[in-house]
């Protein structure tokens, strides 16, 4: 049986790959820490 | 043609290069409606640090280094370059004054606020209160009083942050950004189709609005 607080409370949509546009470099934070500005 | 696009946007609260890259985006939106195109805006829910507790007692530089083994030397200089950098967005980051707290309350408001069509003004004062007039935005009390401060029912919102009503909301953002493949905030899908990672120029923004707009793909 499964634990139904292990599942995801509603469903996920279905996704196809994105395109992805402009800079892979573009600044983001990730896992608590964001990239540093360029001076 | 089909001018209306739809653009969702991953981000958390606690994310300086999220509300830049707001700012961005809405030099982007602003362009292209200028241009005649529409856009449908959907804020979606992203945890960068879960495991912070609600009531951290220390600065942003404090969790920094304590939490993830940032040298505080490297903290410091990060957080001035970025504030200088909102600067020049016309934002007034005040990391002094930042509380750093738990944002899983502060996504489960979004998603109340989207239930009474007033996610896009509560987005707005959640980034203002906490990067540039240090209020807090893990406390339910505290969320409340943001609520009401953009119209919304003090209590209706007290109601549901108590009870959790939309926590299922921000699990099922959680899951998608997986499925979407996203690690990093903000994120930008367009059309379904699209993806723009991180605070990018709005020209590249644009290139991506327009490309939907038209049905076209982005060329090689």
């Amino acid at each position: 049986m499964t634990d139904p607080a292990t599942e995801p409370s509603e469903p996920t949509t279905p996704v196809r790959p994105l395109q992805l546009v402009g800079d892979d470099d573009a600044p983001t934070c990730e896992d608590g820490v964001c990239d540093i500005p360029p001076r | 043609v089909n001018s209306s696009v739809k653009v969702d946007i991953w981000s958390d609260i606690a994310c300086p290069w999220c509300f830049i890259g707001k700012r961005r985006f809405e030099t982007a939106a602003a362009e292209f409606a200028a241009g005649g195109g529409q856009l449908e805006v959907e804020y979606h829910s992203f945890e960068l640090a879960p495991d912070t507790p609600v009531d951290f007692a220390g600065s942003e530089v404090d969790f920094l280094v304590t939490h993830k083994g940032m040298p505080a030397t490297q903290v410091e200089q990060m957080l001035g370059q970025m504030t200088q950098l909102a600067t020049n967005e016309g934002l007034s980051y005040d990391f002094d004054a930042l509380q750093h707290t738990n944002t899983v309350k502060a996504h489960e408001l979004l998603h109340h606020a989207k239930a009474n069509g007033r996610q896009a003004d509560m987005v707005e004062r959640l980034f203002e209160a906490y990067f540039e007039q240090g209020r807090h935005v893990g406390r339910i009390e505290d969320l409340a009083d943001l609520a009401a401060e953009i119209g919304l029912d003090r209590d209706e919102a007290l109601e549901a942050l108590t009870a959790s009503t939309y926590r299922p909301a921000v699990d099922a953002d959680k899951q998608q950004a997986i499925a979407y493949g996203i690690t990093g905030v903000p994120f930008f899908v367009i059309d379904g189709r699209m993806g723009v990672s991180g605070a990018q120029d709005p020209s590249v923004l644009v290139e991506a609005l327009q490309l939907a707009a038209t049905g076209s793909d982005v060329p090689a």
